[in-house]
């Protein structure tokens, strides 16, 4: 009995501590927040301040589980509060008296606002969104009473200054959720991710689904990490010393991955083609994998680590004698397959090298000592496109500008807070993935929200008398919503019912009851709100498809600039650019074609022409080379960029062709050189082998834009490989 | 020192420049105890952080209104 009792507990404890990884993380985010806010609600109250809700409110906008130093991110935000107030004050003073203009002026501001808010990350990102919402907030009121303006703008500053200060303090001394924890949770789980991935690949081929799968949450933690990292930077001295380690961890894991793939592709291809080569790459293949299956599962210290990376780089000995072997057994199949077995021997060197560098990075991390600071080369790219941050911006202009015209033509007594609301989501939606989509949840929420503020004010409200009682009322609500929040997919449901409960309910001192006043104002927001979610729905639609042509097209312009830029650090900057916007190719979801055919599949081989372009450059400037095929080379690097700037099938054509004739070059002149170090030869042999198959392969992205895409035939394949 | 002060005619209490004040000066402290190494000595860091706050806001404001 005993026994069972035992177990019993002990399948408690468990589940209980699953629940506490994940689940409870939520609530905690959840209590926090409406700790948060409750706050906010004591204090403005208590200080009779003459909005509380504007508080409450700005506690939701601001609030986010992972929160840093109190001051420092809250500064960024008060900032941005102050640049929407100084915003309001000049728009007040200058255009108070005509409607039309001041409509105007704050579409603009708040236009520019959204469209800085998509545009930037992390704090600026912040502080742009606050600037627009301020000045929404202090704006609207202040110029249908211009002459109170300066009291109603300090009371508003002082709500939402608050309201930033008490989520600030609340999320970090309430068991905070501290930036290096998730990146140390990041570090590990990733790598487990990594050799997982790799002992399955290598075990055997996978099914697309599956490594698409796989392949979107490798990029997810590169970008998650550069993201908290880049955050964490500010909130904890800790972060700052390591921050070169991780950026460098960072990068590396990106070379390793990308070399891997590049090993998989090639090996798919020659399989395909059943050359002699591929069998010879698969039992390599294996006998790597067979290794890391014999070095078993995570390393828990930083001294199995070590040994693991240890035994990564004694896999090389046993590696050069199995190559030398099989070299001599492959001489008699001919310079075609020559080349290709060189490739693999070299893409395989290549990634048994990064992952020992890898797993010692890890390590390093792991012990937390204090050794030889890594040099300070790696940096992360990554770009926005200005053209969809100017696109949110546009359509929150023009949801304003409508509205405004709406109020101005009808002399609809309630148009201004349908305007006020129309301006506080519309910079809620410029930090949004995919803003039709949350504009349509937003409005639900909104709704709902409308409909439990108007049941609980006049059903439940009357009956409760304190400010205990209040909070007692209140938090089932407003936690069902962050509950909401917190699920996927309900994000903006969930917020827009907090936001849009809050302020209809408008705790006060005293409460003001007024039952059809609070309806009218309930209708015309969740109407002006209706009409900025249409505006999101239908002007200028970022969908899937015409974001992903765009995303496709940043992708291409990369391997351009990998053709011509300085070659100081730019292959770290090439491969984050990739990472970033496979990020955001992945997170795009809609019809377009890219999605169907898998993105990662269709835009490897783009990503690997990139990568050996780099490689190329850096190995053609070698000075074993004769000039005539430094020359050569440096003439296929122009023709791969021209063909990227433009695709076409005869520019395609003439690539290859070019590539094809400097590998001739390449093998003449290492024939007629005496056998000395045959390193710069491989490399740059199997760079042009590598751009050379990966324009030939019919599947890429690169090829459906030239428009010669053909359905995958076996001729197609044999071509390839 | 009065209880508010006037900047370009408007009158701005002298807590809040105070309050100001003392955020740039926690920034400073802060950046120096990192760098020192004392936050690992701490059992909760953003805690310490905000006592460190208050005690600096709380000794100027009762310096300034004395």
């Amino acid at each position: 009995m005993s026994v069972s009792v035992a177990g019993l507990t002990a399948g408690v404890r468990r589940e209980a501590r699953a629940w506490c990884e994940g689940e409870g993380w939520h609530w905690v985010f959840i209590v926090k927040t409406l700790l948060a806010a409750l706050l906010a609600l004591l204090i403005s109250l208590r200080f009779d301040l003459d909005q509380p809700r504007t508080a409450m409110i700005t506690v939701f906008v601001v609030m986010q589980p992972h929160t840093g130093m109190v001051l420092t991110k809250s500064l960024y935000r008060i900032g941005g509060t102050l640049a929407g107030t100084l915003a309001s004050l000049l728009l007040v003073s200058l255009c108070a008296q005509q409607g039309a203009l001041f409509i105007v002026g704050l579409a603009l501001w708040v236009g520019g606002c959204t469209a800085g808010a998509a545009f930037y990350r992390n704090f600026k990102s912040y502080g742009c969104v606050l600037a627009g919402y301020t000045a929404a907030m202090i704006g609207i009121p202040a110029a249908l009473a211009p002459l109170s303006f300066f009291d109603v703008a300090l009371s508003r500053l002082t709500e939402v200054t608050l309201g930033i200060l008490c989520a600030g303090v609340v999320s970090d001394v309430i068991l905070p959720r501290r930036l290096s924890d998730v990146i140390a949770g990041n570090v590990r789980s990733r790598y487990l991710e990594l050799f997982y991935f790799l002992r399955r690949a290598l075990a055997g081929p996978l099914g697309q689904k599956e490594l698409e799968g796989r392949q979107a949450r490798i990029v997810g933690y590169v970008i998650s990490l550069e993201a908290v990292r880049s955050a964490g930077f500010l909130e904890d001295p800790e972060v700052r010393s390591r921050d070169r380690r991780l950026r460098r961890l960072n990068g590396e894991f990106m070379a390793v991955t990308t070399t891997f793939h590049s090993l998989r592709l090639l090996s798919q291809r020659l399989t395909r083609t059943a050359s002699p080569v591929g069998e010879v790459l698969g039992t390599l293949y294996h006998s790597f994998g067979s290794t890391l299956e014999l070095l078993g599962g995570a390393p828990g210290s930083a001294e199995e680590a070590y040994r693991l990376a240890r035994s990564i780089a004694a896999f090389r000995a046993p590696l050069r004698r199995r190559v030398a072997g099989l070299r001599r057994q492959l001489a008699l199949h001919g310079p075609e397959a020559q080349v290709d077995f060189e490739t693999s021997v070299e893409l395989m060197n290549r990634f048994v090298r990064e992952l020992h560098a890898y797993s010692r990075s890890y390590a390093a991390l792991l012990s937390r000592e204090d050794g030889p600071k890594p040099p300070d080369d790696v940096r992360f790219a990554s770009r926005t496109d200005p053209l969809v941050a100017l696109l949110t911006g546009g359509r929150a202009l023009v949801a304003i500008l409508l509205v405004g015209a709406f109020w101005i033509v009808s002399a609809w007594p309630y148009g201004s807070s349908a305007l006020l609301f129309v301006a506080v989501v519309c910079a809620l939606l410029s930090m949004a993935p995919d803003p039709p989509k949350a504009a349509r949840g937003m409005v639900l929420g909104f709704f709902c929200g409308l409909l439990a503020a108007l049941l609980f004010k006049f059903a439940v409200l009357p009956s409760l008398s304190g400010f205990a009682l209040l909070c007692a009322g209140i938090a089932p609500l407003i936690m069902l919503g962050l509950y909401l929040a917190h699920s996927v997919g309900w994000f903006d449901a969930g917020i827009g019912f907090v936001v849009f409960f809050t302020t209809m309910l408008a705790p006060g001192n005293p409460m003001r009851l007024a039952p059809e006043q609070m309806l009218n104002e309930g209708c015309a927001t969740v109407l002006g709100i209706t009409i900025a979610g249409l505006m999101f729905q239908t002007l200028f639609p970022v969908n899937g498809a015409w974001l992903g042509q765009r995303l496709t097209g940043q992708m291409r312009r990369l391997v351009v600039l990998a053709c011509f830029l300085p070659l100081e650090g730019l292959l770290s900057r090439f491969e984050s650019g990739t990472y970033d916007l496979l990020f955001k190719l992945s997170s795009v979801r809609g019809e377009g074609g890219l999605n169907e055919r898998g993105i990662f599949s269709g835009l490897f081989p783009v990503i690997e022409i990139g990568r050996a372009v780099l490689h190329l450059r850096e190995d053609a400037a070698s000075p074993l080379l004769s000039p005539a095929l430094s020359d050569r080379l440096a003439r296929c690097v122009r023709e791969v960029a021209k063909l990227f700037e433009q695709p076409s099938a005869a520019r395609r054509d003439r690539s290859v062709a070019l590539v094809e004739e400097s590998i001739e070059a390449l093998r003449e002149e290492r024939q007629g050189c005496a056998p000395g170090p045959c390193e710069p030869w491989r490399r740059l042999l199997s760079s042009l082998h590598l751009i050379r198959c990966a324009l030939l392969d019919d599947e890429t992205e690169l090829m459906t834009t030239i428009g010669s895409a053909q359905p995958m035939t076996e001729q197609g394949v044999a071509d390839a490989a | 020192m009065p209880r508010e002060s006037s900047i370009f005619d408007a009158l701005v209490p002298s807590l809040f420049l105070l309050f100001l004040g003392c955020v740039l000066l926690q920034t400073l402290v802060d950046r120096i105890m990192g760098r020192l190494g004392v936050y690992r000595l701490v059992w909760h860091p953003p805690l310490f952080r905000l006592s460190v706050f208050c005690c600096l806001f709380g000794a100027c404001g009762l310096w300034l209104l004395r």
